[in-house]
């Protein structure tokens, strides 16, 4: 079996993001946000085809939001200019009156679901909610992908082709706790649900291309700082499935996890006129218990550390290089003689936007390192041109 | 010698007094040198100052380029509560802001810290005038 992979692949890639549970068919045009500090929510209207609806002060809106309709009245009217992005803000407060439910965060927007509406006099224009009950987003790649030599084996000893077609797809399911919770003590606020699908396979069943593909599940606390050392840190219980589609190598981890970012090591800039300024580097951790199942040796128990830090450096104006480095501490009873007890893979990748706002980026990357259950050691590099906002309108 | 004028200090009532003047030229000073907080654009970049350091990101100056596209939904809830919370404080009225910094996350918008500011400068209001 060959242990060294060399992939290069050009893909094509388009991600899909929605709040609503449901890609939508059509981009959100109007955005619902409430206010952390007085009763008021803000209705952004951006992307829209068509102007935002001419509305007048203090005249009345009924603002729906799941099951909740609240009668409002539009208090101010702004145009937000950030540049490149110009939207019109309607801001509205519930109309005082006895038993109606209100915007304020302390009380808690009670809805339980996606679901939001304005109604300006007979006009009623659906909302995206900007803190949802739920998110889900998937991102989806396919291309082809070449190992370095034609003398590809397969996994059962067999001869493959030197090259194949490349799937990869991420999908992710948020569900966040109550939004009305954001006045209690960080550790009451409730839990936050993660679910994430991962795969990354080829058409080809050799050791020579990537076979990892993952199912997870986890429960986080709400994130808190700790002054300038420790920012939006959260603690976290997460389990992991990790399987080869083309072998029977899998292994299940839970885990506890620790992850958050150290302001003290902000963005750097290189060769540029200005400062960038971007989240600094951010770190995961976790430990806990593995199960293992590996094909030739059956299965094995024991404990597993993972550590991943991930970083940003921006050079020339427009370019900005994405490090991560990851360690996998795998302590389990019986071993297969190919898996080493620590693995490390780290990752480059260099993203370049053209314009800001730009339909186009490309991105070049360089992964190195042991990856997935199938222990391969990889060597990998990928060019890709990203298609953004593909349902965006115009 | 000198004259016991020169000698003996101003009785400290008369010297309080003289400092309590204030003229036209003392209070243009003044306002010079601590400009009060009820100019829309310094609360606006001391708010956004400290939104960022809340979301850990420390801005050094009015140049710096903030890169939108790596400030993700969840952070840009964080930036516009704490930059809410910092005006609703300071006295002023300002829009919820969560959907339009998830806008600028959408769109990988990069603005420079000192226009990112003035574009909050025009959504600041005084309370009175709105609530």
């Amino acid at each position: 079996m060959r242990k060294k992979a060399f992939l290069l692949s050009l893909s094509l890639f388009a991600t899909i993001a929605s709040a609503q549970g449901t890609t939508p068919a059509t981009p959100p045009c109007a955005i619902l946000s409430f206010s952390a500090a007085t009763n008021i929510a803000t209705i952004e209207f951006a992307n829209c085809t068509t102007p935002a609806p001419t509305v007048a002060l203090k005249s009345e809106a009924i603002v729906r939001i799941g099951d909740s309709q609240i009668p409002s009245t539009i208090i101010d009217v702004a145009t937000a200019d950030f540049g490149p992005v110009t939207s019109s803000l309607i801001t509205l407060q519930p109309t005082t009156a006895a038993g109606t439910r209100n915007f304020q965060p302390a009380d808690g927007p009670e809805y339980s679901g996606n679901t939001a509406s304005v109604t300006f006099g007979t006009t009623e224009i659906p909302l995206v909610l900007a803190t949802p009950v739920s998110y889900t987003e998937h991102t989806a790649h396919v291309g082809q992908a070449s190992a370095n030599n034609a003398v590809a084996t397969t996994t059962d000893g067999g001869q493959a082709d030197a090259s194949a077609f490349r799937f990869q797809y991420d999908g992710a399911y948020v569900v966040f706790p109550p939004a009305g919770n954001a006045a209690k003590k960080w550790w009451d606020r409730g839990v936050q649900q993660e679910y994430q699908l991962s795969i990354d396979t080829t058409n080809q069943k050799s050791a020579a291309f990537t076979d990892d593909n993952q199912a997870s599940a986890g429960v986080y606390l709400p994130r808190f700082t700790l002054g300038s050392f420790l920012n939006r840190a959260r603690f976290g219980a997460q389990g992991v499935y990790s399987r080869a589609l083309h072998s029977a190598s899998s292994t299940f981890d839970g885990k506890l996890m620790f992850e958050g970012w150290l302001p003290f090591f902000q963005v750097q800039t290189l060769f540029s006129k200005n400062r960038f300024a971007a989240p600094p580097l951010s770190f995961s951790v976790g430990y806990g218990y593995r199960d293992q199942k590996a094909e030739g040796t059956g299965g094995s128990q024991g404990s597993v550390f993972d550590g991943t830090v991930a970083y940003h450096l921006y050079l020339l104006d427009q370019y900005r290089v994405d490090f991560e480095y990851r360690t996998v501490v795998n302590d389990v009873s019986d071993r297969p003689p190919t898996t080493p007890r620590t693995q490390h893979t780290w990752k480059a990748s260099v993203l370049m936007s053209p314009k800001p706002g730009s339909a186009f980026s490309a991105v070049v990357s360089f992964e190195n390192g042991h990856s997935g259950p199938v222990f391969t050691e990889l060597r990998q590099y990928f060019v890709g041109i990203g298609l953004e906002r593909l349902f965006d309108k115009k | 010698m000198s004259s016991s004028n020169e000698s003996t200090p101003a009785p400290a009532t008369q010297q309080q007094d003289d400092e309590l003047v204030h003229t036209e030229a003392t209070a243009t000073m003044l306002t010079f040198a601590n400009p009060p907080e009820n100019d829309t654009q310094t609360v606006a970049t001391g708010c956004s100052h400290q939104g960022f350091s809340a979301i850990g990101i420390n801005i050094v100056s009015g140049t710096d380029v903030i890169d939108f596209s790596l400030i993700d939904p969840s952070m840009c809830r964080d930036l516009a509560s704490a930059i809410e919370r910092c005006v609703d404080a300071k006295g002023f009225f300002i829009p919820a802001l969560t959907g339009t910094m998830q806008v600028l996350n959408q769109k990988s918008v990069q603005i420079t810290f000192a226009n990112f500011s003035k574009a909050i400068a025009q959504l600041i209001k005084p309370k009175a005038s709105v609530l």
